[in-house]
């Protein structure tokens, strides 16, 4: 494998892990009120949590780090509760149990992850111009 | 065998130094890959160790009977962490400066286009003395 396609490959896993990013902060954004999982309970925050991943190493020893998703976290912190007794899930107190996530993070994730994403796209943009430039060798006239 | 471009010490000169360009720029994508990893420490290349050998094998080299010292022999950098303290303005002990590897980046990619100029030039050289030479 030449090197610049391994230097895609470590653009391709940042896109990728971005990409991850913007998708659980939608899903959080979108069951900001769900009070009703498959697991049980309200939506619980999710996050996906990355790691360094070796991807190979270059015939001269340089080595290939991408990022990978070492899991999807979810979240422990408390649930909001809101008072709304005509509420179907409502306790006998009439208390709702609301998801733990709160919008204003998940806009700060957004705005982050897509600038992230730029970044990577501008690294497969200066690769393609090297390559450009190392194919005009072959136009000596 | 002489052979006119692979013992052109431009284009040898030139090689390396591109050869330089895209391990630096394997690096910088793996930063930029992991701007947001904990822990996750910046690398880049370091020549001052390898600098200092080629100079020091240079000047034992070098005598006024031969003008032009030998191109470098290799280019082997050494990967290790920047240690740019860009991580005191985060708490997840990552030190990835968006800006300083964005600026990396265009250095890293003009560097290896101007290299390949050179390299183009330095080929249309020889390309115009065989032509002449047909004549």
């Amino acid at each position: 494998m030449t090197t610049f396609d391994a230097i895609k490959n470590i653009a391709a896993s940042g896109l990728f892990a971005q990409r991850l990013r913007v998708q659980l902060a939608a899903s959080n954004i979108a069951n900001a009120e769900t009070t009703r999982t498959p697991e049980g309970g309200p939506y619980r925050r999710k996050d996906p949590v990355f790691q360094a991943m070796l991807l190979e190493e270059t015939r001269d020893g340089t080595p290939v780090t991408g990022v990978g998703i070492a899991g999807i976290q979810t979240s422990k912190d408390p649930f909001i509760s809101k008072y709304d007794p005509s509420h179907p899930d409502a306790d006998a107190n009439g208390m709702v149990q609301y998801p733990n996530v709160n919008p204003v993070e998940e806009m700060v994730n957004l705005t982050e992850a897509s600038q992230s994403f730029q970044a990577n796209i501008a690294v497969v943009r200066a690769v393609r111009t090297m390559e450009l430039s190392a194919q005009d060798l072959l136009r000596v006239q | 065998m002489f052979d006119l471009v692979s013992s052109n010490y431009m284009i040898q000169m030139m090689d390396k130094s591109m050869t330089v360009a895209t391990r630096r720029m394997t690096l910088i994508a793996g930063n930029i890959a992991n701007i947001d990893t904990p822990n996750y420490q910046a690398q880049d290349l370091s020549f001052e160790d390898a600098f200092k050998q080629e100079m020091a094998a240079m000047d034992r080299q070098f005598s006024p009977s031969q003008a032009m010292p030998s191109a470098f022999s290799s280019v082997a950098g050494q990967v290790s962490p920047t240690g740019s303290g860009a991580a005191f303005e985060r708490n997840d002990l990552n030190d990835v400066s968006l800006d300083q590897q964005t600026m990396l980046l265009s250095k890293t990619q003009e560097t290896y286009q101007l290299s390949s100029n050179f390299a183009q030039a330095e080929l249309r050289k020889v390309l115009g003395a065989i032509r002449d030479g047909a004549k």
